[in-house]
Formats: C-alpha cells, sequence, structure tokens
C-alpha cells in the first residue's frame, strides 16, 4: 500500500482510538501504581515503556492525549515500575499469566486464510508461511494472519479447558482469583492473581507450564506399569476417575485408541502388529480400560501402552504459549484498551459468560458506517453479519468491520 | 558462655546438650565469615542431616514443623492413589518453592498428582520437601554480630582460611582458556547456523546464544558482529542488549539456561547425543576438554 494511503488510514484510525479514549474509562489493573506501562505508536515501531500511573485519571489522560496503537502493562509488580533498568525496579512478584493463541494451534481453516508474501521477489500464498520463498529461496517473507471464527472457538475451547481442567480442577484457583480477557486478536490471556503465587520464580512457573502442556510427563508416575505376579507380568494402569494427570491419562488413552486408525500406526513391525490387533478390538479395549483393566488384549506390552500414552498427552495437555507463563517481567495487554491490529477491544470476560462470548460481537467498540477500498479480505463475520470475501473493490461496510480492515492493511480510506 | 565454646570445641555426639548448642554456634561462624559458598556446603549439610531425623518424627510433628516453621500450607491427605497411602498433602505453590530444584523426573510436578491445588505425598517425600526448607532457611544471609569473642574469632579465621581453599577446587563459572568451536553443543550450532541463513531468532534463542557465547570467552564485539547477519540487526540495540547481558552496568552476568529450560522453550535438539548433560556450558567444558585431549595426542 502507497505511504499516503498508510498515514490516511492511520490519522483515521487513531481519531477513532482517541474518540474512544475519550468517552470510556479503561479499567487500570489491581496496583496499578506498582505496574510498568508500556505503549506502542501509530507509524512507529518502537515501544516507549518504563512508564508509571499512580492513578487512574493519569493513565486515561495519557491515553486521550497521545492515542496510543496499543498498550500493555507488566504483570510483574515493582517497587519503582519507571526505572529504566530492570534491576532498578526492584521485582516485587508478578501475576500467573496464561496466552492461548490461535497461532499455535493447528486448525484447517489456516490454509484458507493465512497468507505470506515474498519481500523479495512478491511470491505469495496461502497457509503457514514457509522457511524460504519456493520461487527466489530469499527468507524475508511476511505474514498476513488473519483472525477468523474457526480459530478462535478453537482457541476458546483451549481456554475453557484450562480454566475448568487444569487451573480449576487441578490447581484450585477459585473463580474470584481468575480473570479472563480476550487479546483482541487471536486469543485470550487468563490473569491469576492469588497472593500465594505471585512470588513464584521462572522456574515454578516453567514447571506449571509443564505440567499443563504434559511436557516431561512419565506415564510409569502415573501408575501404568508392568506389574509382576507370581510368574506373570500384569499391566496395571490409572483410572479414568483419579485425579489430576492420572484420570485426565487414562482419558486421554481411550479416547486416542478410539481415534486412532492405520494412518497414524508407526512402521516399526512390531508396534504395527500389536497396535492393528488392538484397533480391530477398539470398543472392547475401550470398554475395558474405562474399567481399570489394562490388559485387554493379549500381546500388547507397556511398551505399547506407553506409546499410545505419549500420543494421549499431547491430544490432552493444554495449549498455551511457554514464554508467557514464565517470563516474570513481561508486559500483557492492558484490558479495555484497543488493538491496534483489529480495532477491537481487550475485553475482559466474566467467566459465566465464557460460552456465549463473542469476540465479533462483543469486542466492537465503533458504530456507524465507511465506505472502504478493500484489497482483498477472506470472508468475515461482525455482529450478525457476514462480509466479503472482496477483491478490489468499493464496500460500504459497519465501521468496526471497516476498521479491522484498515487495521489490517488489506482496506485503504476512499 | 563456656558451654558455647565446649559446643564448639568437642562437638561430641551422645551429649544433647552440646549437640543442642553446637548448630547455633556453628551458624554464627557461618555468618561471621559470610562467604557464600560456606554457607551453602553448611546449608546442604544440615539439610541432610535433618532429613535423617525428620525420617523417626509421627506426621503430626511433620505436619507442626512444616506450618509453624517454614509457614508451608500444608496438611493430612490420607488418600489412597494406585493402590498406595499418601498420608499428606501440600499447596503446590509450596511444592514448587522447594521442589522445583530437584531434577529427577519423579519430582517434576506433571509427574504428580495434583488434584485442587494440593498435591499428595508420601512420608519419604514430604521429609526431602521439608530439609530441602531446612536448607533455604539456612541459605539466607543473616547480619553478623558486631561483636564477636576471641576464642570463636580464631575459629572464624581458620574456617575462612579453609574455604579459601576448598572453593578454588569448585570454581566452575566461567570456562577459560581458547574457544573449540568442535565442542559447542548442538543447540548452539543449530542456533549459529540459523543465524548465519539470516533467519530471525526467537528473543530466548538470542539471550541463550549470547550468554553462552559469552560464558566461554568470546569478546562482546564478536558476538555483536554474529549477530550482524540478521536482517532486522541495529548495532546499538544489539550491542547494549550483549552488553546487558555480560553484565557491563549491572555487574550481573548471566549464563545461558539449563537444558530442561531449554526443552521447555524447544531450543533443544537430541537428548540422547549430550548424554547426562544437565546444561549447555556443561557439555561444552566435557567436549572442549576432549576435543584438547585428542588434539594433544
Amino acid at each position: 500500500m502507497s505511504l499516503d494511503r498508510q498515514v490516511k488510514n492511520e490519522v483515521y484510525i487513531k481519531n477513532l482510538f482517541r474518540r474512544y479514549y475519550q468517552e470510556n474509562r479503561v479499567e487500570p489493573p489491581y496496583s496499578m501504581e506498582k505496574r510498568e506501562f508500556g505503549f506502542m505508536f501509530f507509524g512507529a515501531q518502537t515501544m516507549m515503556r518504563h512508564l508509571s500511573f499512580s492513578e487512574p485519571e493519569s493513565l486515561q489522560k495519557f491515553l486521550a492525549s497521545r492515542v496510543p496503537s496499543n498498550a500493555f502493562y507488566s504483570a510483574a509488580y515493582y517497587t519503582r515500575p519507571d526505572a529504566a533498568r530492570m534491576d532498578e525496579k526492584v521485582w516485587e512478584g508478578c501475576d500467573l499469566i496464561f496466552d492461548i493463541d490461535a497461532d499455535h494451534l493447528e486448525t484447517p481453516c489456516k490454509a484458507v486464510h493465512d497468507k505470506w508474501i515474498c519481500q523479495h521477489c512478491g511470491q505469495s500464498g496461502a497457509g503457514e508461511k514457509p522457511e524460504k520463498c519456493p520461487l527466489c529461496g530469499e527468507q524475508s517473507i511476511e505474514e498476513r494472519t488473519w483472525l477468523c471464527e474457526v480459530c478462535l472457538e478453537a482457541a476458546k475451547n483451549e481456554l475453557i479447558k484450562l480454566i475448568e481442567d487444569f487451573l480449576m480442577a487441578d490447581f484450585g484457583i477459585g473463580t474470584d482469583e481468575l480473570r479472563v480477557v480476550f487479546s483482541g486478536h487471536r486469543g485470550y490471556h487468563v490473569h491469576v492473581t492469588t497472593k500465594a503465587l505471585l512470588d513464584l520464580d521462572q522456574n515454578a512457573r516453567r514447571e506449571i507450564v509443564d505440567y499443563i502442556k504434559g511436557v516431561g510427563l512419565e506415564p510409569r508416575y502415573h501408575g501404568l506399569i508392568e506389574a509382576r505376579e507370581g510368574r506373570s507380568k500384569i499391566l496395571k494402569g490409572p483410572r479414568t476417575d483419579e485425579d489430576g494427570w492420572r484420570g485426565r491419562l487414562a482419558r486421554g488413552v481411550i479416547k486416542t485408541v478410539l481415534l486412532m486408525d492405520e494412518r497414524n500406526i508407526p512402521q516399526e513391525r512390531k508396534m504395527r502388529n500389536a497396535l492393528r490387533g488392538l484397533l480391530r478390538d477398539k470398543d472392547r479395549v475401550a470398554d475395558s480400560l474405562r474399567a481399570g483393566v489394562w490388559d485387554p488384549v493379549r500381546g500388547i506390552g507397556i511398551d505399547i501402552w506407553e506409546y499410545i500414552a505419549k500420543l494421549a498427552v499431547e491430544k490432552v495437555g493444554g495449549r498455551i504459549d511457554e514464554p508467557v507463563t514464565a517470563d516474570v517481567r513481561r508486559l500483557i495487554r492492558l484490558p479495555t484498551s484497543l488493538h491496534g491490529k483489529t480495532g477491537f477491544k481487550v475485553c475482559p470476560i466474566q467467566l459465566g459468560e465464557l460460552s456465549s462470548f463473542d469476540p465479533f460481537k462483543h469486542a466492537l467498540v465503533f458504530k456507524g458506517e465507511v465506505t472502504v477500498h478493500v484489497d482483498e479480505s477472506p470472508k468475515f463475520r461482525v455482529g450478525e453479519e457476514e462480509f466479503g470475501p472482496f477483491k478490489d473493490e468499493d464496500v460500504e461496510l459497519p465501521l468496526s468491520a471497516a476498521v479491522l480492515l484498515l487495521c489490517k492493511g488489506v482496506a485503504y480510506l476512499k | 558462655m563456656s558451654a558455647l565454646e565446649n559446643g564448639v570445641v568437642s562437638p561430641s555426639l551422645d551429649d544433647p546438650e552440646v549437640e543442642f548448642l553446637s548448630f547455633p554456634v556453628a551458624r554464627l561462624i557461618v555468618e561471621i565469615v559470610g562467604d557464600a559458598f560456606l554457607r551453602h556446603r553448611f546449608a546442604v549439610a544440615e539439610a541432610k542431616r535433618s532429613q535423617s531425623l525428620f525420617k523417626d518424627e509421627d506426621e503430626d510433628t511433620l505436619i507442626s514443623i512444616a506450618t509453624h516453621t517454614f509457614g508451608i500450607n500444608c496438611g493430612f491427605a490420607k488418600r489412597d492413589i494406585g493402590g498406595r497411602r499418601y498420608p499428606f498433602r501440600i499447596h503446590f505453590a509450596d511444592y514448587l518453592r522447594y521442589a522445583s530444584g530437584f531434577h529427577d523426573p519423579y519430582w517434576k510436578l506433571v509427574n504428580r498428582v495434583l488434584s485442587r491445588g494440593y498435591v499428595f505425598l508420601v512420608k519419604e517425600d514430604f521429609t526431602r520437601i521439608l530439609a530441602s526448607a531446612v536448607e533455604r532457611r539456612l541459605s539466607e544471609p543473616r547480619e553478623p554480630p558486631l561483636k564477636v569473642p576471641s576464642e570463636i574469632k580464631q575459629i572464624v579465621d581458620e574456617v575462612a582460611f579453609r574455604v579459601v581453599a576448598k572453593r578454588e577446587k569448585y570454581a566452575f563459572d566461567k570456562v577459560e582458556g581458547e574457544v573449540v568451536e568442535e565442542a559447542f553443543p548442538p543447540c548452539i550450532t543449530a542456533l549459529i547456523s540459523a543465524l548465519q541463513r539470516s533467519q530471525p531468532l526467537s528473543h530466548s534463542a538470542r539471550f541463550t546464544l549470547t550468554s553462552f557465547l559469552l560464558n566461554i570467552g568470546y569478546p562482546i564485539e564478536k558476538v555483536v558482529s554474529l549477530f550482524s547477519e540478521v536482517p532486522d540487526f541495529k548495532e546499538d540495540l544489539t550491542r547494549y542488549q550483549v552488553e546487558h547481558i555480560a553484565g557491563i552496568k549491572s555487574g550481573t552476568r548471566y549464563t545461558p539456561p539449563k537444558c530442561e529450560t531449554m526443552r521447555t522453550y524447544g531450543l533443544c535438539l537430541s537428548r540422547e547425543e549430550c548424554g547426562n548433560v544437565k546444561h549447555p556450558l556443561e557439555y561444552y567444558r566435557r567436549h572442549r576438554r576432549r576435543h584438547l585431549k585428542e588434539a594433544e595426542s
């Protein structure tokens, strides 16, 4: 897109953002005076960091006058949040943050709506970006990701799994200690503010990540073992109704067996034959596992179960972005601010409204209509209406839909 | 005062009074010497001793020690899991506080039964956690007294002298001498070749590579120039970051993450090839030694 069109777009969006910040109160984070704030601005690449605000009014004033394109605050609490150097800030603790991003989920629609463009020769394609351009071999490739309902729905399912199965059931986190936020783009954030967890260091947080993802899980510690009884060996495994990973592993193995078919059987012959035997009788095997009996088929040894358990862990483990949780100094998007890539609100969600939350409806803040020229856009929905796909045409759109396209850089103002 | 002196001079094992008093005196000496290495050795030794003492205590006493002495959130679980009885439960935050440093996969949280915020433990594990709490407590520096009796001062000097001798044996932070690139661990080699192919690296990858190279004796210049291959190279910023990791301004020099962390970040390539190594620098040290030996012969 030409530079003046881009500038015109930015000025237009900035004015809309300004009006939003003038008319809407942003919710300051808990203990705001101990947080570091950071902002990005229209037309600039770098982030302004190390700012602090002692009361909501000064933050609001900053947002309405400087109009950042993106607003962040530290999950950490500092004695001197505005100190320029990390060691001078004096770290006091950090909320426990989880990030679920559609970027890390395999959804079939990515091949349809995500695009890449080689910066060198202009070649483009659909789906995830290749390592290097298939045409010219250069590696500078730009990615244009789209946010779509299927991706966001997949992210929301992961979110619900994270909250219900892991944070509440296993970690015992109460509903009043959890804050769920739509990121404004491709994912969701969970903020846990439990006092007893604030001082956990990176190692401890990494252990929490590993727990949720199932990294380093060894089935034998969850009861999947070969035990000797007299002369014969018998297999033992966890029961589906047990706590924590034990029950999750048992349920995951059943699910894996039921969903397994010829295609995901490994090449190795012994394993191949054993698995084929198991799959021939899937339903009976699943029933047997449900009853807690782990040797329903002759010749299925511990190695086969360990193989299936590994697949099961991948299936039922949580899909969270590790560094966000492990990093105790990271900046996170400020809830109720606006996301510069979409114009959507970084939208807090009540737990009870999680399943009915619709980002394409509840995160919209702009009202009115505007006509824009769309270069290219996949089909998308905003509110109750569907739009597109568009290619090189003038379209009158609801303001929120137009802002989304302008922010994504696929449209410009007439 | 004389009991204190006796406690130091002859720490007899079968006299409870002496035994009782020798600990605070030993602690006092450690604090006056004020050496982190000594404090750590002392803490580890005392933790081991306490664990063997905890073995003979009943469940009530152990929970009382954990709760009152260390403020650990724990209690009775009386739970049967997989045919085994778990008498104790401990809140996962306290579990992580004390056990996240244990290396054995057995201790990973993901290999534990965790329910409603609590980890279930057998007695042996619970006492290990308590011992870790003892170690942690003794590792925290305390203000030494201003006045030190001359008898103790003598011992302090003796201990301080021995600490220096012992510590030289253990000094291992920086690897001195010529750099042997053939001895780089696979994770580091992969990062370097990614850079040379002008592939952008994640923050954690850049941190790992930089801290590794600085710790094996690469000068800052050389590290900065290595990064000049990436498309969005900004020399000022890179130099600032490299200097920060080198601890030029803050005095804290960073070391690369341990293998376990590398795995979490997806930077670890092969566990088999590395053998029993727990840290990229450890891999380098071993292979460098081997390489230099081979080169000699």
